[in-house]
């Protein structure tokens, strides 16, 4: 069911619970919220005020305990694993607070590895992940392991990872987390050319003010609603 | 049927799955480096002494149908009870040509005279069993390929004897010395015959050496003024033919009792028959043990890998691909290992080709029917046996451990 053509993601009035009974947490509470194609936004907020969880119900990593996700209009809440799975492969980008690289792979092959899960050949992959390592300008690390590699290189890697399929949205939660101010600038300024020169949506959380500055949507979260929800 | 760009697409796949799974093995070097030598030495032992087992059933059925009972031995059932020559009954040669002749999975027949002796020489006295031969007709039993010092038997008119050593040295005698065998003729009266030893054989068994003396068949009919025989042994090309041909020969001699090598040696036959179930309780005691160290192994894999199966997971591999890598990574462990132990053991069992001498254990070894000697047989069916059986719980031990891992919540897993 098609809604919005420029609507990427809906959540319709979206609660989620983690527990039961005495340990039960309201992670989301009823929250709406749009995100467009091609709109930089940052999900702000303190600790534990479901930021993390809006970008795992974005990235079809979880489901919603009530309400509604749409993805390109569709809705997600009926998609099996499978169905899930495979979207996240195609259309979605993930880049970790930890990196998250897969240690037995290189930079190149763990690049490779959305397109492999794809079937695409092994000379088309290699190109483009080849491309991807020029534009991130880390070609030089193209057959390192992760723990050969610094943090921001990792950090370039799992960007890469996420982008070389061609996702319509890449999440980041907490990019930044384990980066030095000048990695993290320069992580920005990635992510910013990611969206403005690929044309590809992106939805990070985190509580970087530099991270901040650069998104040009911020929604806060407090207690798992939405605060505010400012253009800037 | 999948297009060319759909095989293309499971092909990169499985590429993918098996770098991940091979990648992942190197990554727990110590692990499973200790594991894949248990497999090695599970893989090798089981094989090395199957063959072994093979080797001894083999041999037990050779000792057995290469005796005097061969593949089937006809006698009257009054002789089975009682070995007297009085008991025996007529050969008649052209009836015996005319059935055998078209047996084409006949390896031969003979006809022998056997009768209980008490042998004397100059300085001892034994008891034993005097049989008469006919020499041209026993290549189908040991008698032809005993080692005889001396003279050998030729003919069924030799009236010499050849002897086993353990007699010969218990009668403390001299080649070309006489004995005296003291047995009951055809009409029950005891009667001494002379007769020169020719030859001394040596046999791997110390009771056949002790138990039989050798004499000319015709030569001791003569002796005893009788035509009678005690017994017709007839072997096949394999235990397979005497079986079909069993009903045959029942029918043919409807007046005398048709027994076969298993009937005439119960121990043996059983030996043989429990072989295949001795084979296989080892072979699944060991493997267990194995899938054991296996579950362990992949178990501990998963739980470290938790995170990574998330990220894995996240990206978009589905919980079957992850199900089918945690098996691949138990499989390729297992073919890994099944490859260098059956090459192992084909190196050992080449070594020992020539057989494993157990004369140590002679009384042993005497008493399953076999000679000091094992010569291990490597059958075919016994390896599929082990590399199937191994790669079906290989895949078994690796069940749990791909359910769970296929189970990861990628969330928590992130996380964690």
């Amino acid at each position: 069911m098609k809604s919005n053509s420029h609507t990427l993601i809906r959540f319709d009035t979206v609660s989620r619970v983690y527990g039961r009974d005495a340990t039960l947490v309201h992670a989301l509470h009823q929250v709406s919220v749009e995100i467009t194609s091609e709109e930089f936004t940052a999900i702000v907020g303190p600790s534990g005020c479901g930021k993390s969880t809006m970008l795992q119900l974005m990235g079809l990593l979880d489901q919603p305990t009530d309400g509604q996700v749409y993805f390109e209009g569709c809705s997600t809440t009926t998609l099996k694993s499978r169905q899930l799975a495979d979207l996240r492969l195609h259309k979605i980008g993930f880049v970790f607070q930890d990196f998250n690289l897969i240690p037995v792979l290189s930079a190149i092959e763990n690049i490779e590895f959305p397109l492999q899960l794809q079937g695409t050949s092994g000379k088309i992959r290699r190109k483009r992940a080849y491309d991807l390592l020029a534009k991130l300008d880390i070609e030089d690390i193209a057959n390192r392991r992760p723990s050969d590699m610094s943090g921001g290189q990792q950090q370039r890697v799992a960007i890469a990872r996420a982008l070389v399929s061609d996702p319509v949205i890449l999440i980041a939660d907490e990019p930044s987390a384990n980066l030095d101010s000048q990695t993290t600038q320069d992580l920005c300024d990635l992510l910013r050319t990611v969206n403005q020169d690929f044309a590809i949506t992106i939805a990070v959380a985190s509580h970087d003010p530099l991270v901040m500055e650069y998104a040009r949507r911020r929604i806060h979260l407090l207690d798992g609603r939405i605060n505010k929800d400012e253009q800037v | 049927m999948l297009s060319v760009s759909e095989s293309k697409s499971v092909f990169e796949k499985i590429k993918l799955l098996l770098a991940l799974s091979t990648r992942n093995l190197w990554r727990q070097k110590r692990r499973n480096s200790v594991l894949l030598i248990a497999i090695i030495i599970a893989v090798s032992g089981v094989i090395v002494l199957n063959s072994l087992i093979r080797g001894m059933q083999t041999q037990m059925v050779e000792q057995a149908v290469s005796g005097l009972s061969a593949h089937i031995n006809i006698q009257s059932a009054k002789f089975r009870d009682d070995p007297w020559v009085g008991h025996g009954f007529i050969e008649d040669s052209s009836k015996l040509d005319d059935l055998f002749l078209k047996q084409r999975t006949l390896r031969g027949w003979t006809t022998r005279l056997h009768t209980p002796v008490v042998v004397m020489s100059e300085r001892e006295t034994r008891g034993a069993f005097l049989v008469g031969i006919d020499p041209e007709r026993e290549s189908i039993s040991f008698i032809n390929d005993l080692h005889i010092e001396g003279l050998t038997l030729t003919r069924t008119l030799d009236n010499s004897v050849i002897i086993g050593r353990a007699l010969f040295d218990q009668l403390r005698t001299k080649l070309g010395h006489r004995i005296v065998v003291t047995l009951q003729n055809v009409q029950g009266i005891s009667q001494d015959i002379g007769f020169r030893i020719s030859g001394v054989y040596d046999a791997d068994r110390n009771g056949i050496e002790k138990q039989y003396i050798f004499t000319g068949k015709r030569a001791l009919q003569q002796l005893l003024d009788t035509t009678l025989i005690s017994e017709i042994a007839i072997r096949f090309q394999s235990e397979k033919d005497a079986q079909q041909a069993q009903n045959f020969i029942v029918a043919a001699f409807p007046d005398l009792d048709v027994a076969t090598w298993q009937q005439l040696n119960p121990l043996s036959a059983f030996m043989f028959e429990i072989v295949d179930v001795v084979i296989f309780i080892w072979l699944c005691i060991v493997l267990l043990t194995l899938v054991f160290g296996l579950l362990n192994s992949l178990l501990t894999a998963v739980l470290e890998r938790k995170r990574e199966i998330g990220i894995v997971r996240a990206v978009g591999l589905r919980s079957s691909m992850v199900l089918a890598q945690i098996m691949l990574e138990s499989v390729l462990l297992m073919v890994l290992g099944i490859v260098i132990g059956l090459l192992f053991a084909f190196l050992f069992l080449f070594w020992i080709h020539e057989g494993i001498d157990l004369s140590m254990f002679a009384a042993g070894v005497e008493l399953m029917n076999l000679s000091p000697k094992i010569v291990p047989a490597l059958q075919l069916r016994d390896v599929v046996l082990v590399v199937g059986t191994s790669l079906l719980l290989a895949v078994f031990a690796s069940l749990l451990p791909a359910y769970r891992s296929a189970r990861i919540n990628p969330i928590e897993a992130i996380r964690s």
